[in-house]
């Protein structure tokens, strides 16, 4: 895997996370 | 309809059409035909694998599932990201560089012509099914909603979607995608401003979405491990993953797309689109869902939202009922506005006791409502006989047509048009592809020119195009539309993820190995959905694969080994 490859899966991840993170806070702030 | 959405929609078809015929006069050869010279950008390959996935049952019965259970969906997706990842690095390279017109094609030179065949048939008998299902769904509720004819609505959305894909090829397909997604999103966020705005004057965003969190709808992440719950971080995140590796690496609708980038690098940054705007497209179509219930706890909501039901039993034997029915709901419907009236009061007015109160009144008043439209669910199975009576995929459409703006009506069927046809046009180009270049080329005419392949290419386009039609008039009894087309997919897409990690991860693997594993694959994955159905259709994939990789090993250990072809990847 080139060094070019590895960034962007490593972008695509992280943007996931933050996704991922982001619908669970909309879940903890809303469902009160 | 108003005349000026008539217009709207005209207008779109015209264009639509326009634009893929004069795609006609780039596509006079094979190449060109179904692999655009492998000369597009890889934004609008992106953007074209993404029309291609988002059809209109995923529009039209998302935002249903978000209006009925919330944002829980969206996990469905969780694998994607993942998956983009490991084939741009696999076989995006692996096929641009085996210079294939498919998928399959590339299994004869690694295994055999069996091989090749089967799973090229296979790929066309569950696609040319897929087609017309996704041909009918869109044209069954329109047809409904808006009184329109079924077969002409068919042929509406077919034939137009038929004639610009037999003349245009790939290059048609893919340009028509770029505009048809830029339909879907306009008419998408046209309904979430038609929405927020429907709002009642003393009642804010923030407190109308609370009251949605209120009943759960909200809560997108599901961390239990349970095999037989659908839509679970797990099973999106594992079961998706194989499903989407299945989907994006060995569908020829899909591959087909990326085969047609400049170069192997744009190539993955065209998976790269899908990996970083499928998640928070598919929250925001499942968002509009949401606020269609906020929408509907203010504005009076149909009982039933298929009216052709609603019609039936008002006029039929159970009338009296039905009315009876009516008035209850009528009544809760009140209570329930009431209640969310004070929720938002004491939500905009920070009382925290309030607050506590009038959300359990709010939750309460919900499901006394629920409760009424499960009875009225009850009598239509009861009075029509159709056991699997579910109206999820009528509640967007409902509210676009009696709710939103001339104008932006005739903008959204005009969306739910696109995305049917932008996914249509995808499957009869890989359909044309598979039927010329793995079986006509292969085993009927080996030498003839390159215009008589394209004369043919055009030929199967136009009739695949009427199969997915006639498949569709038939295919008029549908249940919940988005599961259909996934578990008809989850039958064998596993089972071809597994042949191609046999063929493309491993050397020991051979010809026999690699086919009875396809058989002993497709074989587990009906053994299991018959005898254990309570397991999520997602998880079939991972049977799949999991089977055929063991099957095909232990088979090519015992079979004299084969010597792979040199890796074209290499």
């Amino acid at each position: 895997m080139t060094s070019d490859i590895r960034a962007t899966a490593v972008t695509v991840l992280a943007t996931e996370a933050l996704a991922i993170a982001a619908l669970w806070l909309l879940g903890r702030l809303f469902s009160s | 309809m108003h005349l000026l959405d008539w217009a709207v929609v005209a207008v779109y078809l015209v264009w639509v059409v326009h634009d893929g015929l004069r795609r006609t006069v780039s596509s006079d050869k094979m190449e060109g035909y179904f692999l655009a010279g492998r000369n597009l950008p890889w934004w609008a390959v992106g953007l074209s694998v993404m029309a291609t996935q988002l059809s209109a049952i995923t529009l039209v019965g998302t935002t249903g599932q978000g209006y009925q259970d919330g944002l829980r969906f969206v996990q469905f997706y969780f694998g994607l990201p993942l998956a983009m990842i490991i084939l741009s690095v696999t076989v995006v390279p692996f096929f641009y560089r085996a210079n294939v017109y498919t998928a399959y094609e590339y299994l004869e030179q690694r295994f055999d012509a069996k091989t090749r065949a089967l799973t090229s048939f296979l790929f066309l008998m569950s696609r040319g099914l897929a087609c017309g299902v996704i041909v009918a769904a869109p044209s069954v509720i329109l047809s409904i909603i808006l009184d329109w004819n079924l077969t002409l609505t068919v042929l509406a959305i077919g034939l137009p979607t038929a004639v610009y894909t037999m003349f245009g090829g790939v290059q048609a397909v893919t340009w028509t995608d770029v505009k048809q997604m830029g339909v879907i999103v306009s008419g998408v966020t046209a309904a979430v401003i038609v929405l927020v705005i429907g709002l009642p004057d003393d009642v804010s965003l923030t407190s109308a979405l609370h009251i949605a969190g209120s009943t759960g709808r909200l809560q997108a992440l599901d961390f239990r491990l349970d095999l037989s719950e659908t839509y679970t971080f797990w099973s999106g995140l594992i079961g998706g993953l194989f499903l989407m590796l299945s989907y994006f690496g060995c569908d020829q609708s899909q591959v087909q797309r990326y085969l047609t980038a400049r170069s192997i690098d744009e190539g993955r940054r065209s998976l790269m689109v899908s990996a970083y705007v499928k998640i928070p497209l598919q929250v925001l179509i499942l968002l509009t869902g949401v606020l269609v219930f906020v929408f509907y706890l203010f504005a009076r909501p149909p009982m039933l939202f298929n009216p052709q039901h609603d019609e039936r039993l008002r006029t039929g034997g159970a009338a009296l009922e039905y009315a009876a029915l009516q008035a209850r709901f009528d009544e809760a419907h009140e209570a329930r506005r009431q209640a969310a009236f004070r929720a938002s009061e004491a939500r905009q007015g920070r009382d925290a006791t309030g607050i506590e109160a009038s959300t359990r009144e709010f939750r309460t008043q919900d499901a006394a409502l629920a409760g009424i439209r499960r009875e009225a669910a009850d009598l239509v199975m009861r009075a029509s006989g159709d056991e699997r009576y579910n109206d999820v995929n009528y509640v967007f459409p409902t509210f676009v047509t009696t709710r939103m703006p001339i104008g932006l009506v005739g903008l959204m069927i005009a969306a739910i048009f696109a995305a049917a046809m932008s996914s249509i046009a995808a499957e009869l180009n890989a359909l044309s592809a598979a039927t010329v270049i793995d079986f006509y080329r292969r085993h009927v005419r080996a030498d003839a020119p390159d215009r008589h392949y394209l004369i043919v290419s055009r030929l199967a386009t136009g009739a695949w195009g009427l199969v997915a039609c006639v498949v569709a008039v038939y295919a008029t009894t549908l249940g919940s539309l988005i599961e259909v087309v996934n578990r008809f997919g989850s039958f064998f897409y596993g089972s071809l993820l597994g042949v191609f990690v046999l063929a493309i991860g491993t050397k020991r693997a051979t010809s026999l190995g690699a086919f009875v594993g396809l058989l002993a694959g497709m074989t587990t994955v009906a053994y299991v959905a018959i005898r254990y159905p309570e397991i999520s259709f997602l998880w079939h994939n991972v049977v799949g694969v999991v089977a055929v990789v063991i099957v095909g090993l232990l088979i090519s250990a015992l079979t004299p080994s084969q010597q792979p072809p040199s890796n074209p990847a290499t």
